[in-house]
Order: C-alpha cells, then sequence, then structure tokens
C-alpha cells in the first residue's frame, strides 16, 4: 500500500486518493464510514488529474496492450 | 547475480520525452530476481509513464513487453515487430541487455530504464550485497570462502589493515560495512584452515580484471 501510494506521488498524483481498508460484509456501519471518508478525500482533493488531460480517458488507454490471454514472456525460441 | 535498480521516474522521463512511441521492454532474468525490470516492473513503470505523460499534456502510446533474457538476440527477436514499431526502446533490462539491442536493432535506439549496479547476493528479502567483482582470479579457496577484492574496502590480499574496530571497516564506518578479514579470521579458525591465511599473497595481477581491458571468452569446445 505505502509502495503504490510512493507510485502515485511520484507520478504527481495525490497519495490521499488511495487507501485500502479490511472488513467483512458483515460491517455495513463502518462501510458506510468509510465511504464517506473517502467522499470527503475526493471532494477536498478534487477531480482526478488525469480524467480531463485528453480526450481518450477510457480504461483500455491505460490498460496499454495488455492481453490476459497472451504469453507475455515468450519461452519457445 | 547482477543486480540493478530502476532510474528515478524524472530521469526516465527526460529520456523518452521526444519519442511519441515507446516500447518498455523488461528482461526475466537477473532484473526480475532483483525486482528491478520484469514483467511486473514493466507493468507499473509503464503505467506510471502514462499517466505522467498523460498529466503534461503530451501525447504518447507507451507499450510494453517482456522477454526472457535480453543479452541473447534470439530471445529479443521474438518482440522484433514490437521493437520495430516503437521510436524508442526502454529497456529495463542491465547495461548488456540495453546494448545487445542496440547491436541488434541499429537503427533503433534503446534507452536504459535501469542503472545496473553490482554483482550481489540477496542477503535477506529485499536487500542485495555486493560479493564478488569479477577480477577474473578467484582466491576464495585462500581466504575461507569470503572473498576481499570486494567486500574489503582495500581490497586486501594479507589479512586485516589493523583498523576495524567491533569487526566494522574503518573506511566504511557510516554504513556499519563488516570488516570482511574479520569475517575471514573467525572462519578460517572454525575451519582450521587459520594456516592457510599465513601464506603471503604476492601482489594481485589485476590483468585478469576490468584493469586489463574489455574481457573475452572464447571457447573453442563450444563454437560451431
Amino acid at each position: 500500500m505505502n509502495y503504490a501510494k510512493k507510485l502515485l506521488a511520484q507520478v504527481g498524483l495525490e497519495p490521499e486518493r488511495l487507501e485500502m481498508f479490511f472488513l467483512s460484509s458483515a460491517e455495513g456501519a463502518h462501510f458506510a464510514e468509510i465511504a464517506t471518508e473517502m467522499t470527503e478525500r475526493a471532494r477536498r482533493l478534487g477531480p482526478n488529474p488525469l480524467k480531463n488531460c485528453s480526450p481518450q480517458s477510457s480504461a483500455s488507454e491505460f490498460l496499454g496492450n495488455y492481453d490476459p490471454e497472451s504469453p507475455r514472456i515468450d519461452t519457445e525460441v | 547475480m547482477i543486480i540493478a535498480e530502476q532510474k528515478p521516474l524524472e530521469e526516465i522521463k527526460g529520456m523518452i520525452a521526444a519519442a511519441d512511441k515507446v516500447l518498455v521492454l523488461g528482461c526475466g532474468t537477473c532484473v526480475t530476481v532483483c525486482f528491478a525490470g520484469g514483467e511486473k516492473e514493466v507493468s507499473i513503470l509503464a503505467s506510471q509513464l502514462r499517466m505522467t505523460t498523460r498529466m503534461a499534456g503530451q501525447d504518447k502510446e507507451i507499450r510494453e513487453c517482456t522477454v526472457q533474457r535480453q543479452c541473447e538476440p534470439e530471445y529479443n527477436e521474438v518482440a522484433a515487430e514490437q521493437i520495430r514499431d516503437a521510436d524508442l526502446v526502454l529497456s529495463l533490462a542491465c547495461g548488456i541487455g540495453v546494448q545487445t539491442m542496440n547491436e541488434q536493432f541499429p537503427d533503433k535506439l534503446t534507452v536504459p530504464g535501469l542503472n545496473t549496479t553490482f554483482l550481489g547476493q540477496p542477503t535477506e528479502q529485499g536487500i542485495w550485497v555486493e560479493r564478488c567483482q569479477a577480477c577474473g582470479n578467484c582466491i576464495l579457496e585462500l581466504t575461507a570462502g569470503l572473498c576481499p577484492i570486494a567486500r574489503c574496502a582495500k581490497s586486501l590480499l594479507n589479512g586485516p589493515c589493523g583498523g576495524s574496530q567491533r569487526g566494522i571497516c574503518e573506511v566504511y564506518t557510516d554504513r556499519q560495512t563488516p570488516c570482511v578479514w574479520h569475517e575471514i579470521y573467525e572462519r578460517a579458525q572454525a575451519l582450521g584452515r587459520l594456516d592457510r591465511l599465513m601464506d603471503i599473497q604476492e601482489p594481485k595481477n589485476w590483468h585478469t580484471s576490468r584493469d586489463g581491458g574489455q574481457r573475452k571468452i572464447v571457447r573453442e569446445d563450444l563454437r560451431l
């Protein structure tokens, strides 16, 4: 988690945008608190700088040429 | 094995600044094992580069690929089409892989995303320490299995300099580097081989090391 936050900071995104919580499906009230907290953070930090940067902002852009089916390290020589 | 570290993101951004299509090329051998340039690291770095170039208003295409071992042309050939398609290749292999790529695809510049640092050992999870200097003439048999060339600040061959305190090297006290001659002594004593340490080693012939020039090995028995 700390590593992921550090990666975001290097890019220039606020590390507070990312957080990890552990809770079970029975902890409804806790989930609501967390949702409120993260919403507060998002409001405070403003829109994600990446959102309006380019006309193409779909998820596929960020995935690059990732293809779950293809082997990415080729060992057949 | 070869240990390398990723260059700072700012430096990498500078290297790819002029290119529109960049291929981030990883290596599945040494740099995977030291978590610097394997498939995962390629994926993370490519994401970071997409994000950061996007935020800077640049429109770059960052592609990813990882080959088994970048120092061998047969493995790089597998990614040839992607390499040719890119304006620039950002290699996350060691310096050897980067150079092999530049030789194999001379009309495509391959730049290094890593700093190749040393030959080392993972002493514990997340820590790598230099162990070997590739001096070309291994004396580990004489020094109870610990290398003074790589691990002694002065590369002494005939015992400690006498400056170490509490087993810590006097040159690298701030890093708390252990005095390897202290360790050699302890181990030799434990193995009952202290007498070997009394043999005088002559000044090292450094010709077999990098000091003798770029090294090359030719094995006629292996040549096709």
